[in-house]
């Protein structure tokens, strides 16, 4: 494995993202949405509810989760487009001529969607969080974020949560020729991550700390099995007598 | 340079390359002719390691195909323009031929100087900013040929260079095909252009899933149908065709006031005969070479007469 080489597939799709402004749109826009909407949804609840934000602290963790969901299902934008990308302009031919290697090809691509994918996640994490400070900080008497339960979720269970997503859309667009196709797959992510979330918000399962460490447990031994997929799956003789 | 050796591939049940033997030695331009669907691009596709080939072996060098060892070498030693260009649409051309540089751990200085001495001599150095998206055809055809130098590789394979590009276009493509024979590289090149072939190649292969015929333009061209020198006089009338039968006997025909004459070496023959003709009182006004094209060679194989 050369990391120069799939640095450079990276660097390279920085590139075209860079051109592409409906990329960078769909990555940021979702996140800071989320990240604005979320605090002004809690003082909706705490108006009309009349309880305290010392009531409300699950349910800032309850949102907090929603940024790993938002990690897991970014990658859709970019993931889908730099395999099936590749596919449509017909680039895969000459640069499977060039010593680049099959995993220098994924750990590549999954790294140029990965990168922009968490730093979205991030900025509209650090929205919510800066907001939710503004808004607690007279009742609480202390600044609520960040805090070791928002690290476990952020710095742990959001990047696995990524790298997941990331591997899940490489697997589709390998399989697909059309970034549509690719991202109405990718987008079926959404669904076990909500159960969770739906379960959290029930009562059914703790959305405390120690859930988080499990879940993220759980997706890095998926994200690693879809990792070694992807490998099997990018069959050189196939890419090219199929897609060019 | 390039050996194979029964070299052949399956697609399920259609057999696309069959038992393929051949041998291009360094610094030779080989041209592969075939009609469509003959198995020309599965060709070079098993010759640059692309698809695995179903039986018999190949070399490149002393490197074996489908030896994944071997393979990485071959890859540093083989450029490929491919049947469609491929570029990044969204990236520049120079972007373009600098991502490929780099996976050859090429300096960033040497990539700058390549970079600019093949656009320049292909006439694109002006457009090195511009996004290959906004390039013609041949324009985008001339980027994929640069970038499949960029690493200075010894054999290349070029997969129909010239196909759609406008006369003049096609010519500074060939005449860049010329330089880069007189550098000594070896050239595999796909063509449907039989003119093409003839100017460039020193020997072409006439492929339809089996090789059917590989040799010079020349000796394929004169294997056909030999060599006629066709001499035009102003009448024609027994003496005369006695004196040239006497040189060649039963290699002369007679058409109105020409003389058909089968020769095998014009430039030894073809003054005798003259002196022959003049002396038995003839008057020349014309002298002709007639030889097949490579044309006739190519349909007579390629339908089987
Ligand atoms: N991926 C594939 N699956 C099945 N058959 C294939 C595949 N690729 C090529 N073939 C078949 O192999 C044969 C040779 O195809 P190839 O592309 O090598 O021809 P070619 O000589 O390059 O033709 P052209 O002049 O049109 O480019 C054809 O019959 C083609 O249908
Ligand atoms: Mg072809």
């Amino acid at each position: 494995m050369d990391f120069e080489n799939a640095w450079n597939v990276v660097s390279k799709d920085f590139a075209i993202f860079k051109k592409k402004r409906s990329i960078i749109y769909s990555l940021t826009i979702l996140p800071a949405a989320i990240g604005i909407a979320f605090p002004i949804i809690l003082i909706l609840i705490k108006n009309l509810s009349q309880s305290s934000y010392v009531a409300l602290l699950p349910a800032f963790n309850a949102l907090l989760f929603w940024f790993i969901i938002l990690a897991a299902i970014i990658p859709v934008a970019v993931a889908s487009y730099s395999i099936v990308g590749e596919k449509l302009e017909k680039t895969l031919e000459p640069l499977l001529a060039t010593p680049l290697t099959d995993g220098e090809i994924i750990l590549g691509k999954t790294l140029s969607a990965f990168i922009p994918s968490i730093l979205a996640t991030y900025l509209g994490a650090a929205v919510f969080m800066i907001f939710s400070d503004i808004i607690t900080f007279q009742q609480l008497g202390y600044i609520l974020y960040p805090n070791w339960t928002a690290a476990a979720f952020l710095l742990v269970a959001a990047p696995l949560a990524c790298i997941f997503g990331t591997e899940f859309n490489m697997l589709v667009s390998i399989r697909v020729n059309d970034p549509r196709t690719a991202q109405n797959y990718g987008g079926a992510l959404y669904l076990p991550l909500l159960v969770v979330f739906i379960l959290g918000e029930a009562g059914t399962i703790p959305l405390d700390t120690k859930t988080i460490l499990i879940f993220s447990g759980i997706l890095l031994v998926v994200a690693i099995i879809i990792f070694y997929i992807n490998k099997s799956l990018f069959q050189r003789e196939e890419i090219i007598t199929k897609y060019t | 340079m390039i050996d194979a050796e029964n070299l052949t591939k399956k697609f399920d049940k259609i057999t696309a390359v069959d038992n393929l033997t051949l041998h291009i030695s360094e610094g030779e331009v080989f041209g592969f002719l075939g009609p469509n669907g003959a198995g020309k691009t599965t060709t070079v596709r098993m010759l640059a390691g692309l698809i695995s080939k179903t039986s018999g072996t190949a070399r490149i060098g002393e490197y074996d195909i489908g030896n994944n060892k071997d393979m990485q070498k071959i890859r540093r030693m083989i450029g490929l323009l491919p049947e469609n260009v491929g570029l990044y649409e969204n990236l520049s051309a120079y972007q373009n031929l600098d991502y490929y540089g780099r996976f050859y751990k090429i300096s960033k200085e040497q990539r700058r100087e390549r970079i600019e001495y093949f656009l320049k001599m292909l006439g694109l150095w002006d457009q090195k900013d511009l996004s290959a998206g906004k390039f013609s055809k041949g324009m985008k055809q001339k980027l994929a040929i640069a970038r499949a130098l960029i690493h200075d590789p010894q054999i290349l394979f070029l997969d129909e260079p010239t196909a759609n590009l406008d006369p003049e276009a096609a010519k500074t493509v060939r005449d860049f095909i010329l330089e880069l024979k007189r550098e000594n590289r070896t050239i595999f090149l796909n063509t449907h252009l039989l003119s093409e072939a003839e100017k460039l190649c020193d020997r072409v292969g006439i492929i339809k899933t089996k090789l059917l015929a590989v040799d010079t333009p020349k000796n394929l061209t004169q294997s056909l149908s030999g060599i006629k020198t066709v001499i035009q006089l102003e009448t024609i009338n027994d003496k005369i065709i006695m004196a040239v039968e006497k040189l060649k006997p039963g290699e002369v025909e007679v058409s109105d006031n020409k003389l058909v004459i089968n020769v095998t070496d014009p430039e030894l023959e073809n003054p005798d005969i003259l002196k022959a003709i003049e002396t038995a009182g003839g008057r020349v006004q014309l002298v002709n070479e007639v030889t097949s094209t490579l044309e006739d060679v190519y349909l007579k194989y390629v339908r089987g007469e």
